[in-house]
């Protein structure tokens, strides 16, 4: 069983009367992706930070690699590596130049051929020696990767990584972080705001809403097929659940209006709903079925938010 | 990390910014400039300002000389340095908060403590390399355009006269003086920028505490007397002190000797006391920081 290389327990944050963060709990697994996931403002870069001691927590405990981070912070950030928002560098300084230093800042002596070797796996090699300022917005996010590696961490944190990127951009870091984790074994924590992205990387994810633990688990469990949310148009959405009300044990409805109605059921029955509904003249007008993960965030928040 | 990298690594970038060489480049323009307008108007100007005294004494040889340019140099000069250490001292943290680097720096299995020691550290060298710069131009540059010469101080009340063989470990003291001077400046913006996330507020900040603190220097006003000596301003200038000189029973000079050296002295501890407190001050509002930028 892999061990828990993260723990954070009863950590709150507080600016204020703000509270930020109240009484997160969760634990990050060795060699897993870890999404971290919630709206803007729900408390992801501060706990992030907190875990990166750029805040400090107005209670609360975190642990990395079994030990304390008030105790321990150069030993666990020697063991990490980060990329914090956008990850601003030196504009002024070549991307080797700024590698160079922060490999030094990290305890590493660098070497040519460490820092060129960490710059081809982020496809910056051929513009290394480019001043950093002329860098567009996605070269600098895998510049910042790549400052993050260069000691070569065990855990590695991205908050928010695709922020402002096209979808190459996306694409790429997206690939990079699989590569991380299935290839080079690594623990790697990354929030974002957009479902999609963390469904597409995370083994566990932990939803985090206005500072609180809404639900955290694996995803593979989060996604079950069988809870699809599905919403459909109709000519009459009175009648149509009226059909449709019995054909299936693991469906439940909910009429939003005259026209529309939810159905929370598994994905594999959409065709078969669509033809009862035909059958009995019922004019289908649109289907749209809702990723799985989507449905349960957008569910979980708007339950937090009443 | 060892100290030592941490330091030549925050030296590599404060010396990769244009910004560094402004001050290098001012001090170079406005010392050839001065230096250039004695050298071509200097002799007049001299014997206007020796009017009163050619009256009741004979003044002979080379009074326009090296020693006094540097002297003339420096009171102009000293004045408007802090603007120039503190475009680089107090961009040290704030800078990096303004560009989002500080995040990255503090992610990093360096102690805050240590990477506000190796900041300050490299603000100091560049403080010491600035001054350095200015004694290397003011006054090696005067010597050789200038010449050397028994130096000639016209105060108020007094002339001071102070032979040229007693004069080069005065300016060594002088210099030495200014650097703690400086460094007190290079403290206090040290200090504001930490809590600034742009470089502008703590160079206007800084700058404006000197200005402040010089006016209140200039009032003479009991209220404003009293709190005077603890002003770090009124002891910016006790350079000078090293160029008054001791005098014996029949009032001659004593070669060697400082008139008032208690009184530099404790100038000179004011303005370590006002480091101390101001990196004092710096370390622990540091420590504490969250990092929001």
């Amino acid at each position: 069983m892999p061990s828990t290389v993260l723990r954070a327990t009863a950590l709150s944050k507080s600016f204020g009367d703000f509270h930020a963060v109240k009484q997160l709990d969760f634990a990050v697994k060795q060699g897993e992706v870890y999404g971290f996931l919630g709206q803007n403002g729900a408390g992801k870069s501060t706990t992030l930070r907190m875990v990166l001691s750029l805040i400090r927590p107005s209670s609360g405990n975190i642990e990395v690699f079994g030990k304390s981070l008030m105790n321990d912070r150069n030993y666990i950030l020697s063991r990490i590596g980060a990329v914090v928002e956008k990850p601003e560098l030196y504009g002024y300084l070549s991307a080797y130049k700024n590698l160079e230093i922060f490999a030094r800042l990290s305890g590493v002596s660098p070497n040519k051929d460490l820092l060129m070797q960490t710059l081809k796996w982020v496809g910056l090699d051929e513009r290394a020696h480019d001043p950093v300022r002329v860098y567009s917005q996605g070269m600098k996010q895998r510049l910042g990767i790549a400052v993050a590696l260069v000691h070569d961490p065990e855990l590695i944190i991205l908050d928010e990584p695709t922020n402002g990127l096209d979808p190459q951009g996306i694409s790429d870091i997206r690939n990079m972080i699989l590569d991380l984790s299935r290839n080079k074994r690594k623990t790697v924590i990354v929030s974002s705001h957009l479902l999609s992205e963390i469904e597409q990387v995370a083994d566990s994810l932990l939803i985090i809403h206005k500072g609180q633990k809404a639900v955290e688990g694996e995803v593979a469990q989060l996604l079950r097929p069988e809870k699809s949310r599905v919403e459909w148009w109709v000519s009459d959405s009175r009648k149509a659940l009226s059909v449709l009300y019995g054909k299936s044990n693991a469906a439940e409805f909910n009429q939003l209006d005259d026209h529309k109605f939810v159905a929370v059921m598994p994905a594999s029955e959409t065709a078969h709903f669509n033809a009862i509904l035909v059958e009995n003249g019922i004019e289908v007008r649109a289907i749209r079925s809702m990723n799985a993960l989507e449905a349960y965030f957008l569910s979980l928040t708007s339950e937090h938010a009443v | 990390m060892r100290f030592n990298d941490l330091v030549q690594v925050e030296l590599y970038k404060v010396f990769r910014k244009p910004r560094t060489y402004i001050a290098f480049a001012a001090i170079t323009a406005i010392v050839s400039v001065i230096q250039l307008g004695f050298y071509a108007d200097g002799k007049s100007y001299m014997q206007f300002g020796m009017q009163s005294l050619s009256d009741t004494f004979e003044v002979q040889g080379n009074i326009l000389n090296g020693y006094l340019m540097t002297y003339l140099i420096l009171q102009l000069l000293l004045v408007h340095v802090p603007l120039l250490i503190v475009l680089v001292s107090g961009d040290m943290v704030s800078g990096e908060a303004a560009h989002g680097t500080l995040r990255l720096l503090l992610t990093k299995p360096i102690s805050r403590t240590k990477l506000l020691m190796g900041k300050f550290t490299a603000a100091f060298i560049y403080t010491m390399m600035l001054l350095l710069w200015m004694a290397i131009w003011a006054l090696g540059l005067s010597l050789i355009i200038f010449g050397a010469d028994d130096m000639l101080i016209l105060k108020s009340e007094v002339v001071t006269q102070i032979v040229s063989t007693d004069i080069l470990w005065r300016y060594l003291c002088a210099f030495g003086y200014a650097a703690l001077a400086m460094t007190t400046v290079a403290a206090l913006g040290f200090l504001l920028s930490i809590f600034a996330d742009n470089s502008i507020g703590p160079i206007i900040a800084t700058m404006s505490i000197i200005i402040v603190f010089t006016i209140l220097n200039s009032l003479d006003l009991p209220f404003f007397n009293s709190m005077k000596h603890y002003l770090f301003t009124s002891h910016m200038l006790g350079w000078k002190g090293f160029f008054d000189v001791k005098l014996n029973e029949d009032n001659q000079q004593i070669v060697g000797s400082i008139e008032n050296l208690p009184a530099i002295l404790n100038s000179a501890l004011v303005l370590f006391a006002h480091i101390i407190g101001f990196l004092a001050l710096a370390f622990l509002s540091f420590r504490k920081k969250d990092v929001l930028s």
